[in-house]
């Protein structure tokens, strides 16, 4: 008993040390997270014709949290206090999936929410997004389109823009428009399949 | 001294009186010798009969011309005839030749033709055929009672016909090529020493060309019905020959037409068309093969076939020769039937001569070693009619040619129905000797053990646990299709273990990126590491 007495003082007062030590550090950064949403709604499928989205591959250097930021000739910085809310994948593929549907006049579903049996499959790959410290972002990808009975149509789509003010969230603005960008692409290539 | 001679010449004169007689005589000789000149010749003609004629009415025509008449009718010294003299005009001198041909004109119905009809009003008449033969002081002549049917000097070509029968051919029947009338019958004679007929017939030029050596003649008078392996076949001539018979010739069928002939060709005349084809060959072999079977519907002109192919026919059964031959065979089975046969060469696409027929007696010797037989066949199985068959059998044991009589003979086997009795005989006698004994009990005792076995299987396919078993596998399998309709790509677990996955792998890029922290500043976990801030990014102005 006069052991653990002799004990638990020192170890009280490492602790309470260690207390404030961390407290007297410098005060923690703030995260954030954002969300990649359209600001239409899609519109209801009707009788248009059906296409299904699969769900999206993103390169590897994008499937994490953090936002991206290219810093160099080949180097890129991943923000850790800027943050998706939701993988970058899922985030995409939700996002065109309403984008294409207002630009094309068509139906766009994506698993699991498939009701009928779709005209055309879209297979959407992005491999680059991301911005730079100059605020330039850039949208490199490609995407399949097969329809039944026919052969399968390759497409491919790079953009750049400027955003429109400092920080990430218009970097967040510019991913989005950028990503309207990319839809409309996808729209057209429908159509004309469809011609 | 001269001495003179004097010769006392007498003369007498005639006198002028005789001048008289002499002219005379002199106009009677001229007198004579004129009318001898204008004097025709005065012919003896030895007619049958004297039907018609008349002394002094009866008259003398070439051609419808008056060049004499009837000077005397009367018997001959023989009664077997009548001699009649006819005197002739000078001009009908050069009308008696070598070959010069007489007969009496008279009204005459000769097969489907009437002639002479003019000769009821006028008379019956002599007409003279003049001939072609060198000029003649022969004044006696043979005539005939009726028209030649082809006087001398009608072109065209006179050949014999030799028959074993008259049939129905008599004089002036037509001469037919394929229908058309070329020619007639101008006689017919039976020769006593051969009982043979001969006929002799007169084929008018343009038609005597298509007579060859190949040329058949047949007996073509009125219907005939011939029942053979092949069938029942009628053949119907022309209305002339159906009333008068009548005589016709062609050519075997695939038979060229061969060389031209000279008048007095002799040529056989077969029954009818089917024997010129049925024999359309002229040089043949005859084989002798004998049977120990009925030889019920095997008739003379019965074919011989090799392989379905005609090679020859069957001239006879040679019944009598068997009873006349010595027996050198048992007389167990009794005696086989000879039958002679002929084989054509002509039939063997080998040429139609002597030397083919060596060609075929070779062949066949060589095949007879090869295990050539022949066989009674049935020809036509409605008339019953049979045919003799050759062939090659491999398993028959080695013979050669025999002879029979003079001739060769070829071996033989049993064909047809009493081949298939053989045949039937050898396969029961092989299923008698079967161990058919010890084969049933092998196969009772089989069957003994099959009944066990499926009883086992039986009472294995009735009990519980094969029963229960479908059901058993349907839920199971029912259940494994609700477990793979999870694994859809569209199902809520997928999506689900696919958000799983990801979420650990960001956690174990947080930890990677923990331990690299440690690893960089292992008192980064006590104490906190001052952190830099994001890059910000910033739009250039």
């Amino acid at each position: 008993m006069m052991n653990a007495k002799r004990l638990s003082l020192p170890a009280g007062l490492l602790c309470a040390g260690l207390l404030l030590a961390g407290c007297a550090g410098s005060p923690p950064v703030q995260d954030h997270d954002y969300l990649l949403r359209p600001q239409k709604l899609m519109i209801g499928s009707g009788s248009r014709s059906v296409v299904q989205l699969k769900p999206v591959a993103v390169a590897p250097y994008l499937d994490q949290k953090g936002m991206v930021l290219q810093t160099g000739s080949s180097e890129i910085r991943v923000a850790r206090h800027h943050r998706w809310a939701e993988p970058l994948d899922e985030a995409v593929e939700r996002y065109l999936q309403v984008s294409i549907a207002n630009q094309a006049e068509v139906a766009v579903e994506s698993a699991p929410l498939t009701t009928v049996e779709e005209d055309a499959t879209v297979t959407v790959r992005i491999n680059q997004l991301h911005g730079t410290e100059s605020g330039s972002v850039r949208l490199v990808a490609d995407w399949k389109v097969d329809r039944v009975g026919e052969e399968p149509m390759l497409h491919s789509y790079d953009a750049s823009i400027t955003q429109s003010a400092d920080g990430y969230p218009a970097l967040v603005a510019a991913h989005a428009e950028l990503l309207d960008g990319l839809s409309g692409a996808i729209a057209d290539s429908l159509e004309s399949g469809q011609q | 001294m001269s001495e003179s001679v004097v010769v006392e010449t007498r003369t007498r004169k005639i006198s002028g009186i005789w001048v008289v007689p002499l002219v005379a005589v002199v106009l009677g000789l001229w007198l004579a010798v004129d009318a001898y000149l204008k004097q025709g010749p005065t012919i003896t003609l030895y007619f049958p009969d004297a039907e018609g004629l008349q002394a002094d009415k009866t008259l003398v025509k070439v051609r419808a011309v008056t060049v004499g008449t009837v000077t005397g009718v009367r018997l001959a010294d023989d009664l077997e005839g009548v001699v009649v003299t006819a005197e002739l005009t000078p001009e009908a001198r050069q009308l008696l030749r070598e070959d010069s041909q007489f007969w009496v004109v008279r009204a005459e119905v000769r097969g489907t033709s009437v002639t002479g009809i003019g000769t009821l009003l006028s008379g019956a008449y002599i007409e003279i055929s003049p001939g072609e033969g060198a000029p003649t002081r022969e004044r006696e002549f043979d005539g005939f009672d009726r028209r030649p049917i082809s006087p001398v000097g009608t072109p065209g070509k006179r050949l014999k016909l030799v028959s074993e029968s008259s049939g129905s051919v008599s004089v002036g029947s037509p001469v037919l090529y394929r229908g058309y009338r070329v020619g007639t019958v101008e006689s017919i004679e039976l020769q006593v020493e051969s009982q043979r007929v001969i006929y002799s017939i007169f084929v008018d030029a343009p038609y005597d060309a298509l007579v060859s050596t190949n040329a058949r003649f047949w007996n073509a008078s009125g219907v005939s019905a011939e029942l053979s392996t092949e069938g029942i076949k009628v053949s119907i001539g022309s209305l002339q020959s159906a009333l008068m018979g009548g005589v016709a010739f062609d050519l075997p069928r695939n038979t060229s037409i061969g060389q031209a002939v000279e008048s007095d060709t002799v040529f056989r005349l077969y029954p009818d068309e089917a024997s010129i084809h049925q024999n359309p060959f002229s040089n043949s072999k005859e084989y002798v093969v004998s049977f120990k079977q009925s030889l019920r519907g095997l008739n003379p002109g019965a074919p011989v076939t090799y392989r379905g192919i005609r090679i020859g026919s069957v001239v006879r059964i040679m019944l009598a020769d068997l009873t006349s031959s010595a027996s050198t065979e048992s007389e167990e089975s009794g005696r086989a039937i000879p039958v002679l046969i002929r084989l054509e060469p002509g039939r063997f696409a080998i040429e139609d001569t002597e030397q083919g027929v060596a060609i075929m007696e070779e062949a066949v010797a060589i095949s007879v070693q090869s295990g050539l037989r022949a066989t009674l066949a049935s020809g036509n199985l409605l008339t019953g009619a049979r045919l003799i068959e050759l062939d090659v059998y491999e398993t028959e044991s080695l013979e050669e040619l025999g002879e029979f009589l003079g001739y060769p003979t070829i071996p033989t086997i049993s064909g047809g129905l009493a081949h298939i009795q053989v045949q039937i005989s050898q396969l029961l006698d092989k299923i008698n000797g079967l161990p058919l004994e010890g084969v049933l009990e092998r196969a009772e005792s089989a069957i003994t053990e099959l009944e066990g076995t499926l009883g086992a299987l039986r009472r294995f396919a009735e009990s519980e646990g094969l029963q229960t078993l479908p059901i058993t596998v349907q839920a199971t399998l029912d259940e494994l299709n609700e477990v793979l309709e999870g694994f859809d790509n569209h199902s809520e677990f997928q999506q689900e273990l696919i958000r799983t996955i990801k979420e650990l792998k960001s956690a174990l890029q947080n930890v990677d990126s923990f331990a690299e922290q440690l690893s960089d500043k292992p008192n980064s976990l006590v104490f906190p590491q001052k952190q830099s801030p994001d890059p910000e990014p910033r739009v250039e102005p």
